[in-house]
């Protein structure tokens, strides 16, 4: 009886707690995760070597049976091996093809824009875009061409960042993913580039 | 009593209007009734409320020869000081005669400096008519006194440089002209973002502006550009390479941003663009004819456009000479007559070493608003990646305002069979461009594609329907089923999409259907090891990224109606290729190296492509893992897969293997 009374009163209680509790649910931006993805990604761009493929070579050790018989011949086909493929979900997604034609369209881009960064005629903004550093860098005719690869770079990043925010369904995420990568694009300056730190100065590397 | 006054000298501390502030004002006049009469006049600030250029510091005007009687009042020999934004005077040299009946005023100053360019000023002006003649020598221009001086400049613009020239003024009651003649040197100009630049800009001018009240009225200007360098997001020139001519007839420029301009000629040693009667408001055009008479497209192309072009346009060539006159009514295009000759145009992307070419491309296109003639382009011979020739083919077209329109099915010869267009329509190209295409291909021999691609040499023919495409921005989509034949079977393409074609990361989606091919033809193709018998079978659901396999559902199983089914000792050494090292070798040194080939019952299998796994199975279960080969008749062979998940990268890599290694030794 006691028991029940008891479990009556937890009833009881769990009712009140429903109708009078406000659950909230946050759903905090994964900044590790996004910094590695980011890392990644302009790794890519900047076209540094990429950390080794986990892929194993296990190309040899296959083992393949046969079995032979006078009137049946078994061959087995050898175990083909499924490489290390990470199977689980990642918790910060970058991998739609709208993100993948984006980090190729810049990834191509970059080839020509390299010797504008080492020149220090542009370089990173600390809003994750590119900007002009020093005009008198490059002569007038260079910047014809420069101008329109400058604005179809920004547009590419412009879009990368809203595009992340939206492959993980938060597009108000945009700004964070934005400053995560302004971030990175300054890190993985190459000596001698220049990039904008959060005052606004630039600084280079 | 007469008292004769000889000296007057007057003070005032200050003057306030509206629109202008006075201070300090001392004027002294000496001697006025003698043979030597002087004048002293000071004015230490002055301030105009809406114009700063306006404002003077240290205005002195001092003359020892002052000629005062009933008549005439005159200084031959004065000095003019002055300090202000745009005129400055040390001691500047002047004269003037003043005949107060006529109200006529003659004046003469020297050594004026403005902008800091030494300056001459003379000339008459009575009630009606003021001449004046003013001649500049290296006056220089700076962003910021231009802004001071009440011309409007548009943010974050920059400007500099020379001016020197000789200007004629006359102003009567009506209007006022400006007859001039000069030279800019250095100019140096670019805006805010840096997108329209100029820079060491060396130009004669020569013209007549007018002003008559209602508007800005510019007669005649002629520009002689002969060095410099100008950058736009459309063109950069460099005129030491290329000087250039403008020439203007009748600009107007009247309230309500309405503007006309009778005649605008642009000229180069190659080019000759002409403007007529054109009008418009603000940066727009309204009415008017634009006519490029026999412009070289190599040059315009080459020497114009190229330099500021990024995206993959820049590896393209091209060559002929357009003809072009262009109407517009309010705002409309309304005529135009398009020609080219001699055309030639290549394009040979970095990333491609194989190139598209067209030559001997000529067009004829007209319209007006109210008939439509025929139309035409044709072309000679032409070239995809370098290796797949088309040939003469000319084409009908309608041409409208905004859509092109093939008017009947035209012809076009490719290797030994054709092309044959039945419709194609390009709408909305002013917009948002869309593209309509449905054609046929007339059997072309496969040898002759693989030939030209490089790719292991194929027999047989090549034909096929393709159903109606429509493409538009970047993304094509096939409105049926496009039909191969090829290996003596049926390709069939359906529900075939393509995303982002021009992008660095084109993303195709289709559906493809086998209907019995034959085998032995594709393995001989392929020189995978002969294998006999009919093949069905395709791969759903089928995408490519970047032209990468991404995901698909595949299946091909040997038809029943196979007649023949054997498989090679090469073959079944391949498929167990496929499965690592070690099972050929077993194969060939046992006894089964005595039989050339084997018979089957069934060969296939299934793989279902996801995140870079291919998750596998065969023709059916066997005792541990699928079959791939079910072998039939005596010595019989069965292929045993045992692994169900497969990482795709791996097995590409050991099928490029085998296509790649010759004949394997069997001993």
């Amino acid at each position: 009886m006691a028991i029940i009374n008891r479990s009556g009163l937890a009833f009881f209680l769990l009712l009140l707690l429903s109708l009078t509790a406000c659950v909230t649910i946050n759903v905090y931006f994964p900044a590790a995760q996004a910094e590695a993805a980011a890392e990644r990604i302009v790794e890519e761009i900047l076209g540094e070597p990429k950390a080794k493929d986990s892929m194993p070579d296990n190309e040899d050790k296959g083992a393949s049976r046969m079995q032979l018989d006078s009137s049946r011949l078994f061959v087995a086909i050898g175990r083909f091996f499924i490489s290390d493929v990470h199977a689980a979900q990642p918790d910060f997604s970058v991998n739609t093809p709208e993100i993948k034609r984006l980090e190729a369209s810049m990834a191509k881009r970059h080839a020509k824009l390299k010797k504008y960064y080492d020149k220090g005629a542009i370089g990173f903004d600390n809003n994750g875009l590119v900007a002009w550093q020093n005009q008198k860098a490059v002569s007038i005719k260079e910047k014809g061409a420069l101008n329109s690869l400058v604005k179809s770079e920004n547009n590419d990043r412009n879009s990368l960042y809203k595009a992340i925010a939206k492959a993980n369904g938060r597009p108000e995420w945009e700004q964070q993913v934005r400053n995560v990568f302004a971030g990175k694009w300054a890190q993985k300056a190459q000596k001698g580039w220049w990039y904008q730190n959060s005052n606004g100065q630039w600084k280079q590397k | 009593m007469a008292m004769a006054l000889s000296s007057v000298k007057v003070s005032i501390e200050r003057i306030d209007s509206k629109t202008f502030n006075l201070e300090n004002i001392d004027i002294e006049l000496k001697g006025i009734n003698s043979a030597k009469a002087s004048i002293d006049a000071r004015l230490g600030e002055a301030n105009a409320s809406d114009y700063k250029a306006m404002d003077v510091r240290n205005l002195h005007i001092h003359c020892d020869e002052l000629l005062l009687d009933k008549t005439n009042i005159a200084c031959n020999a004065g000095t003019l000081m002055i300090s202000n934004e745009l005129l400055t005077a040390k001691q500047a040299a002047m004269n003037w005669q003043y005949i107060p009946d006529k109200n006529h005023l003659d004046f003469n100053l020297n050594n004026l400096f403005l902008l800091s360019g030494q300056t001459r000023l003379s000339g008459k002006f009575n009630d009606e008519l003021l001449s004046a003649q003013m001649v500049i020598d290296n006056a220089r221009l700076v962003t910021e006194q231009i802004s001071n001086s009440g011309v409007t400049l548009p943010e974050g613009v920059s400007l500099e440089g020379f001016l020197s020239g000789q200007f004629f003024f006359k102003r009567t009651t009506e209007d006022l002209t400006v007859n001039y003649q000069g030279r800019i040197d250095g100019l140096a100009f670019s805006d805010e973002a840096g997108s329209y630049l100029a820079d060491s800009v060396n130009a004669d001018f020569e013209g007549r502006y007018q002003y008559a009240g209602a508007g800005h009225h510019l007669e005649r200007m002629d520009l002689k550009i002969a060095s410099g360098e100008l950058l736009s997001p459309f063109f950069y020139t460099n005129l030491s390479e290329r000087p250039l001519s403008l020439y203007f007839e009748k600009f107007s420029m009247k309230e309500n941003e309405l503007w006309s301009l009778a005649k605008m000629r642009f000229q180069d040693k190659a080019h000759d663009l002409g403007l007529k009667d054109i009008s418009g408001k603000s940066a727009s055009l309204a009415n008017g004819d634009i006519v490029l008479s026999r412009a070289n497209l190599e040059e315009i192309y080459g020497y114009y456009i190229l330099p500021v072009i990024t995206n993959d346009l820049a590896q393209m060539k091209t060559s002929g000479e357009l003809n072009a006159k262009l109407s517009f009514k309010q705002g409309r295009l309304n005529h135009y007559d398009l020609s080219l000759k001699h055309g030639f145009f290549i394009h040979q992307p970095q990333s491609n070493p194989k190139k598209f070419d067209i030559q001997a491309l000529e067009f004829e296109l007209s319209n007006t608003e109210t008939e439509s003639k025929a139309n035409y382009l044709s072309f000679k011979k032409g070239t995809l990646l370098e290796t797949i020739d088309f040939g003469n083919t000319a084409f009908p077209l309608y041409t409208g305002f905004d859509s092109i329109k093939l008017t009947e099915p035209v012809t076009m010869p490719v290797f030994d069979g054709d092309l044959i267009i039945e419709e194609f329509e390009i709408a909305n190209f002013t917009s948002s461009p869309s593209v309509r295409f449905q054609g046929l291909i007339r059997p072309i021999s496969l040898s002759k594609v693989t030939e030209a691609f490089n790719w292991p040499v194929m027999t047989g023919k090549i034909s096929g329907i393709i159903p109606a495409v429509k493409y538009r921005d970047g993304n094509a989509e096939f409105a049926g089923t496009l039909l191969v034949r090829a290996f003596d079977g049926n390709i069939l393409v359906k529900n075939l999409k393509a995303s982002h074609l021009l992008s660095a990361w084109p993303v195709l989606q289709a559906d493809v259907e086998f209907r019995e091919v034959d085998l032995e033809k594709l393995t001989e193709t392929f020189e995978f090891g002969k294998i006999t018998g009919l093949l069905d079978g395709g791969f759903d659901q089928l995408q490519l990224q970047n032209w990468q396999p991404t995901q698909f559902d595949a299946h091909f199983i040997t038809s029943e109606k196979s007649s023949k089914k054997r498989i090679s000792q090469r073959a079944v050494d391949n498929i167990s290729n496929l499965g690592g090292a070690g099972v050929a070798g077993a194969l060939s040194r046992s006894f089964m190296r005595f039989f050339d080939d084997f018979g089957y019952d069934r060969i296939g299998f299934s793989c279902q492509l996801r995140d870079n796994v291919c998750n596998m199975s065969g023709v059916e279960d066997a005792e541990s893992g699928f079959y791939l080969v079910k072998g039939g008749g005596i010595p019989r062979i069965d292929v045993i897969g045992h692994n169900r998940h497969i990482d795709w990268n791996t097995l590409v890599s050991r099928l490029v293997n085998i296509a790649n290694s010759g004949s394997p030794t069997i001993q």
